[in-house]
């Protein structure tokens, strides 16, 4: 297929073909430019601590270590024996002063140098230069307040501009709250279902929340429980979104809070949230403050999806074009008291783990919109994210990025949908910032809905 | 860092509590456990969720499945929480997650989901000195949905059964250390 000539996505992310949430040839595609190209979550801080710690992570269908090194630095590497490609570690988390292959032996440091090959001499005389055997390295690793990132393309935006407009929100929660750590292991399911099905629904989707998550708000206790069985909509003013150059964007729902868990949590957290407000008032400003108190949903594109408040904290790594291992961690406050944290993992695992009852409800809404995407009649229809469309703006004098000002919209998705639609066509970065040139004017257009 | 995993495993790894709990040969404790096992899940099975929570759980429950992260065998140094819990619920929660099923706005229970449980391995022991009827059973669940959708979950069990103000025994305890770590079912809205 000849991508570059292939409208996939249609002018401003209005609309996508619908075959991109099951087309294998395509999802070959994604592999070279999406996940071959963009900043990729790898781990947190909180959990490879000390040196010679690391994890297992995915980086698309590739697996990686990533380690700390004795600098305090981090690395990642291919997950493969450079000898005859077999994976070289099998566990998930860990510490150790290297790797071991359990096919011949060879052995690698946390480093990524090779560093023993079993009766080298004698079986390879001078024949093997060891230094040009180490592990395959990840190109870039660059944190965000704690939040460990990798990419394979050495010429990716600095993960900062990444971001892009999107950290200007993510900041009074990240950073300002006095920082946060990830509690693993993650909680780990397979689904069938493209991985953009869930992140699209994540970077922007509350239209559905009232409906699919129906029974979810109406047992579950939630502040957001009046919303159950679309009984009412979120009033004006009760929220925002917004999208950015690099397809990463959010919603933000004023004074949510952890909004998806129960009332036995709820007011615990409010009144951790609440004490901090008086100091972030001063520090980052009322807006800002507010937006630290309020319920984030977010993708940072392409696959590393939260909600902020509520603690939940996902990865979707694509396995094929109709599946995708979902890794749910919980997100805290460094400072929350111990129980505090506890119980909230346990929340968050509860809402939207593999066992969670607001997860189960979105189910077979990403499994049959990615299943239908191989079906003969329904493949080559469009898919429609129009919702608000003409009402954006850029340039908002305290809102960065392209924002929606209603809660709910479908903005994000089409600030998610233009950078995706413009790393297909696109043979390199450098193509893709040609593409992008006028991303927000094409995003705030008003005329051609 | 965080320790979510409060408790000690009951008796799944240990030889000692296994000789202390199940080692007795008692066929009159063995028959009860039998049948409080096959009734919970008759009722499970039909869905009747709201009968298992009044006849099978004491109010006091603690249900718990968790998952443990892989780790080199050799593993030492490496501090950081090893398990993490899929449920950590109790009878409130409990009731939460029932609501949930039974709501009709839930759109993934229409058409009706179809279980069936199997049960084996079924060994139980008395602790006297609490008198809590210790269970341990394996454990197959099997989901048909939709058309052609079906997922099987297999997992051992470890119980406490402890009698209630009425006499009739209750689950007070259940641990689940599931064995596969990437759940492949969709999801795991199901009680084991």
């Amino acid at each position: 297929m000849n991508y570059k000539n292939k409208n996939l996505v249609s002018e401003s992310g209005l609309t996508q073909k619908h075959l991109i949430h099951g087309d294998e040839e395509l999802f070959q595609r994604e592999l070279e430019t999406i996940f071959a190209r963009n900043w990729l979550f790898l781990t947190h801080d909180s959990l490879i601590p000390s040196p010679g710690d690391y994890v297992t992570a995915k980086m698309g269908v590739d697996e990686v270590i990533v380690s700390r090194q004795n600098d305090g630095s981090i690395r990642a590497f291919l997950n493969v024996c450079r000898h005859r490609g077999k994976t070289l570690v099998h566990a998930e988390a860990g510490n150790a002063k290297g790797f071991v292959c359990s096919y011949h032996g060879w052995g690698f440091g946390f480093n990524g140098e090779l560093q023993s090959v079993p009766f080298e001499k004698e079986l390879y005389g001078e024949a093997l230069d060891k230094k040009c055997m180490g592990l395959k390295e990840v190109a870039r690793v660059e944190s965000f307040h704690g939040f460990i990132y990798g990419c394979f393309d050495e010429e990716a935006p600095s993960l900062i501009d990444y971001l892009g407009d999107a950290g200007w929100y993510l900041e009074p929660m990240h950073k300002h709250s006095g920082g946060l750590e990830l509690i693993g292991p993650p909680g780990k399911v397979i689904i069938k279902a493209n991985w953009k099905a869930p992140a699209e629904n994540f970077v922007g989707d509350a239209y559905h929340v009232g409906w699919t998550h129906a029974s979810s708000l109406r047992s579950g206790q939630s502040v957001f429980s009046s919303l159950a069985g679309n009984a009412a909509l979120p009033p004006e003013g009760a929220g925002l979104q917004m999208t950015s150059k690099y397809g990463s964007g959010m919603g933000v729902l004023w004074d949510g809070y952890s909004g998806v868990h129960s009332a036995d949590l709820v007011p615990e957290l409010m009144a951790f949230g609440g004490a901090k407000q008086e100091r972030l008032n001063k520090e980052i400003g009322e807006v800002r403050a507010r937006i630290y108190r309020s319920h984030l949903n977010g993708t940072v594109f392409p696959n590393n999806s939260f909600l902020t408040c509520s603690g939940v904290f996902k990865v979707w790594h694509p396995i094929d074009a109709n599946t995708t291992e979902v890794w749910t961690y919980a997100m805290v406050e460094k400072d929350m008291p111990e129980d505090l944290k506890r119980r909230l993992v346990d929340a968050v695992q509860r809402t939207f783990g593999p066992a969670g009852f607001w997860e189960s409800d979105d189910n077979d809404n990403m499994e049959t919109e990615s299943q239908n995407a191989k079906k003969y009649q329904s493949r080559d229809g469009d898919l429609v994210s129009n919702l608000g469309f003409g009402g954006d703006v850029y340039g908002d004098e305290v809102y960065p990025g392209v924002v929606g000002k209603s809660a709910i919209g479908e903005t994000s998705y089409r600030g998610f949908y233009r950078a995706y639609g413009a790393h297909i066509s696109s043979s390199s970065w450098a193509e893709f910032e040609d593409a992008s040139k006028n991303w927000h004017t094409e995003l705030t257009k008003t005329t051609d809905r | 860092m965080i320790n979510i995993q409060e408790d000690k495993l009951v008796s799944a790894h240990d030889a000692e509590e296994f000789l202390r709990f199940f080692n007795s040969g008692d066929e009159a404790l063995q028959q009860e456990a039998t049948t409080l096992l096959t009734r919970e899940a008759h009722l499970l099975d039909i869905q009747a969720y709201r009968a298992w929570l009044e006849h099978c759980v004491d109010s006091e429950v603690k249900y718990q499945i968790i998952s443990r992260e892989l780790r080199s065998a050799s593993e030492r140094r490496y501090q950081l929480n090893e398990t993490m819990n899929i449920f950590n619920e109790n009878y409130e929660q409990l009731e939460v997650r029932v609501a949930h099923q039974l709501d009709p706005q839930n759109w993934g229970n229409s058409p009706k989901v179809r279980f069936t449980r199997f049960i084996t391995n079924i060994q139980a022991a008395m602790d006297e000195n609490e008198d809590l009827l210790h269970i341990r059973s394996n454990l197959i669940v099997h989901r048909a949905r939709r058309g052609n959708q079906v997922d099987v979950f297999y997992a051992t069990r470890e119980d406490k059964w402890k009698r209630g103000e009425d006499g009739a025994r209750k689950l007070v305890q259940r641990l689940i250390d599931y064995p596969e770590r990437t759940f492949q079912t969709h999801n795991v809205m199901v009680f084991m």
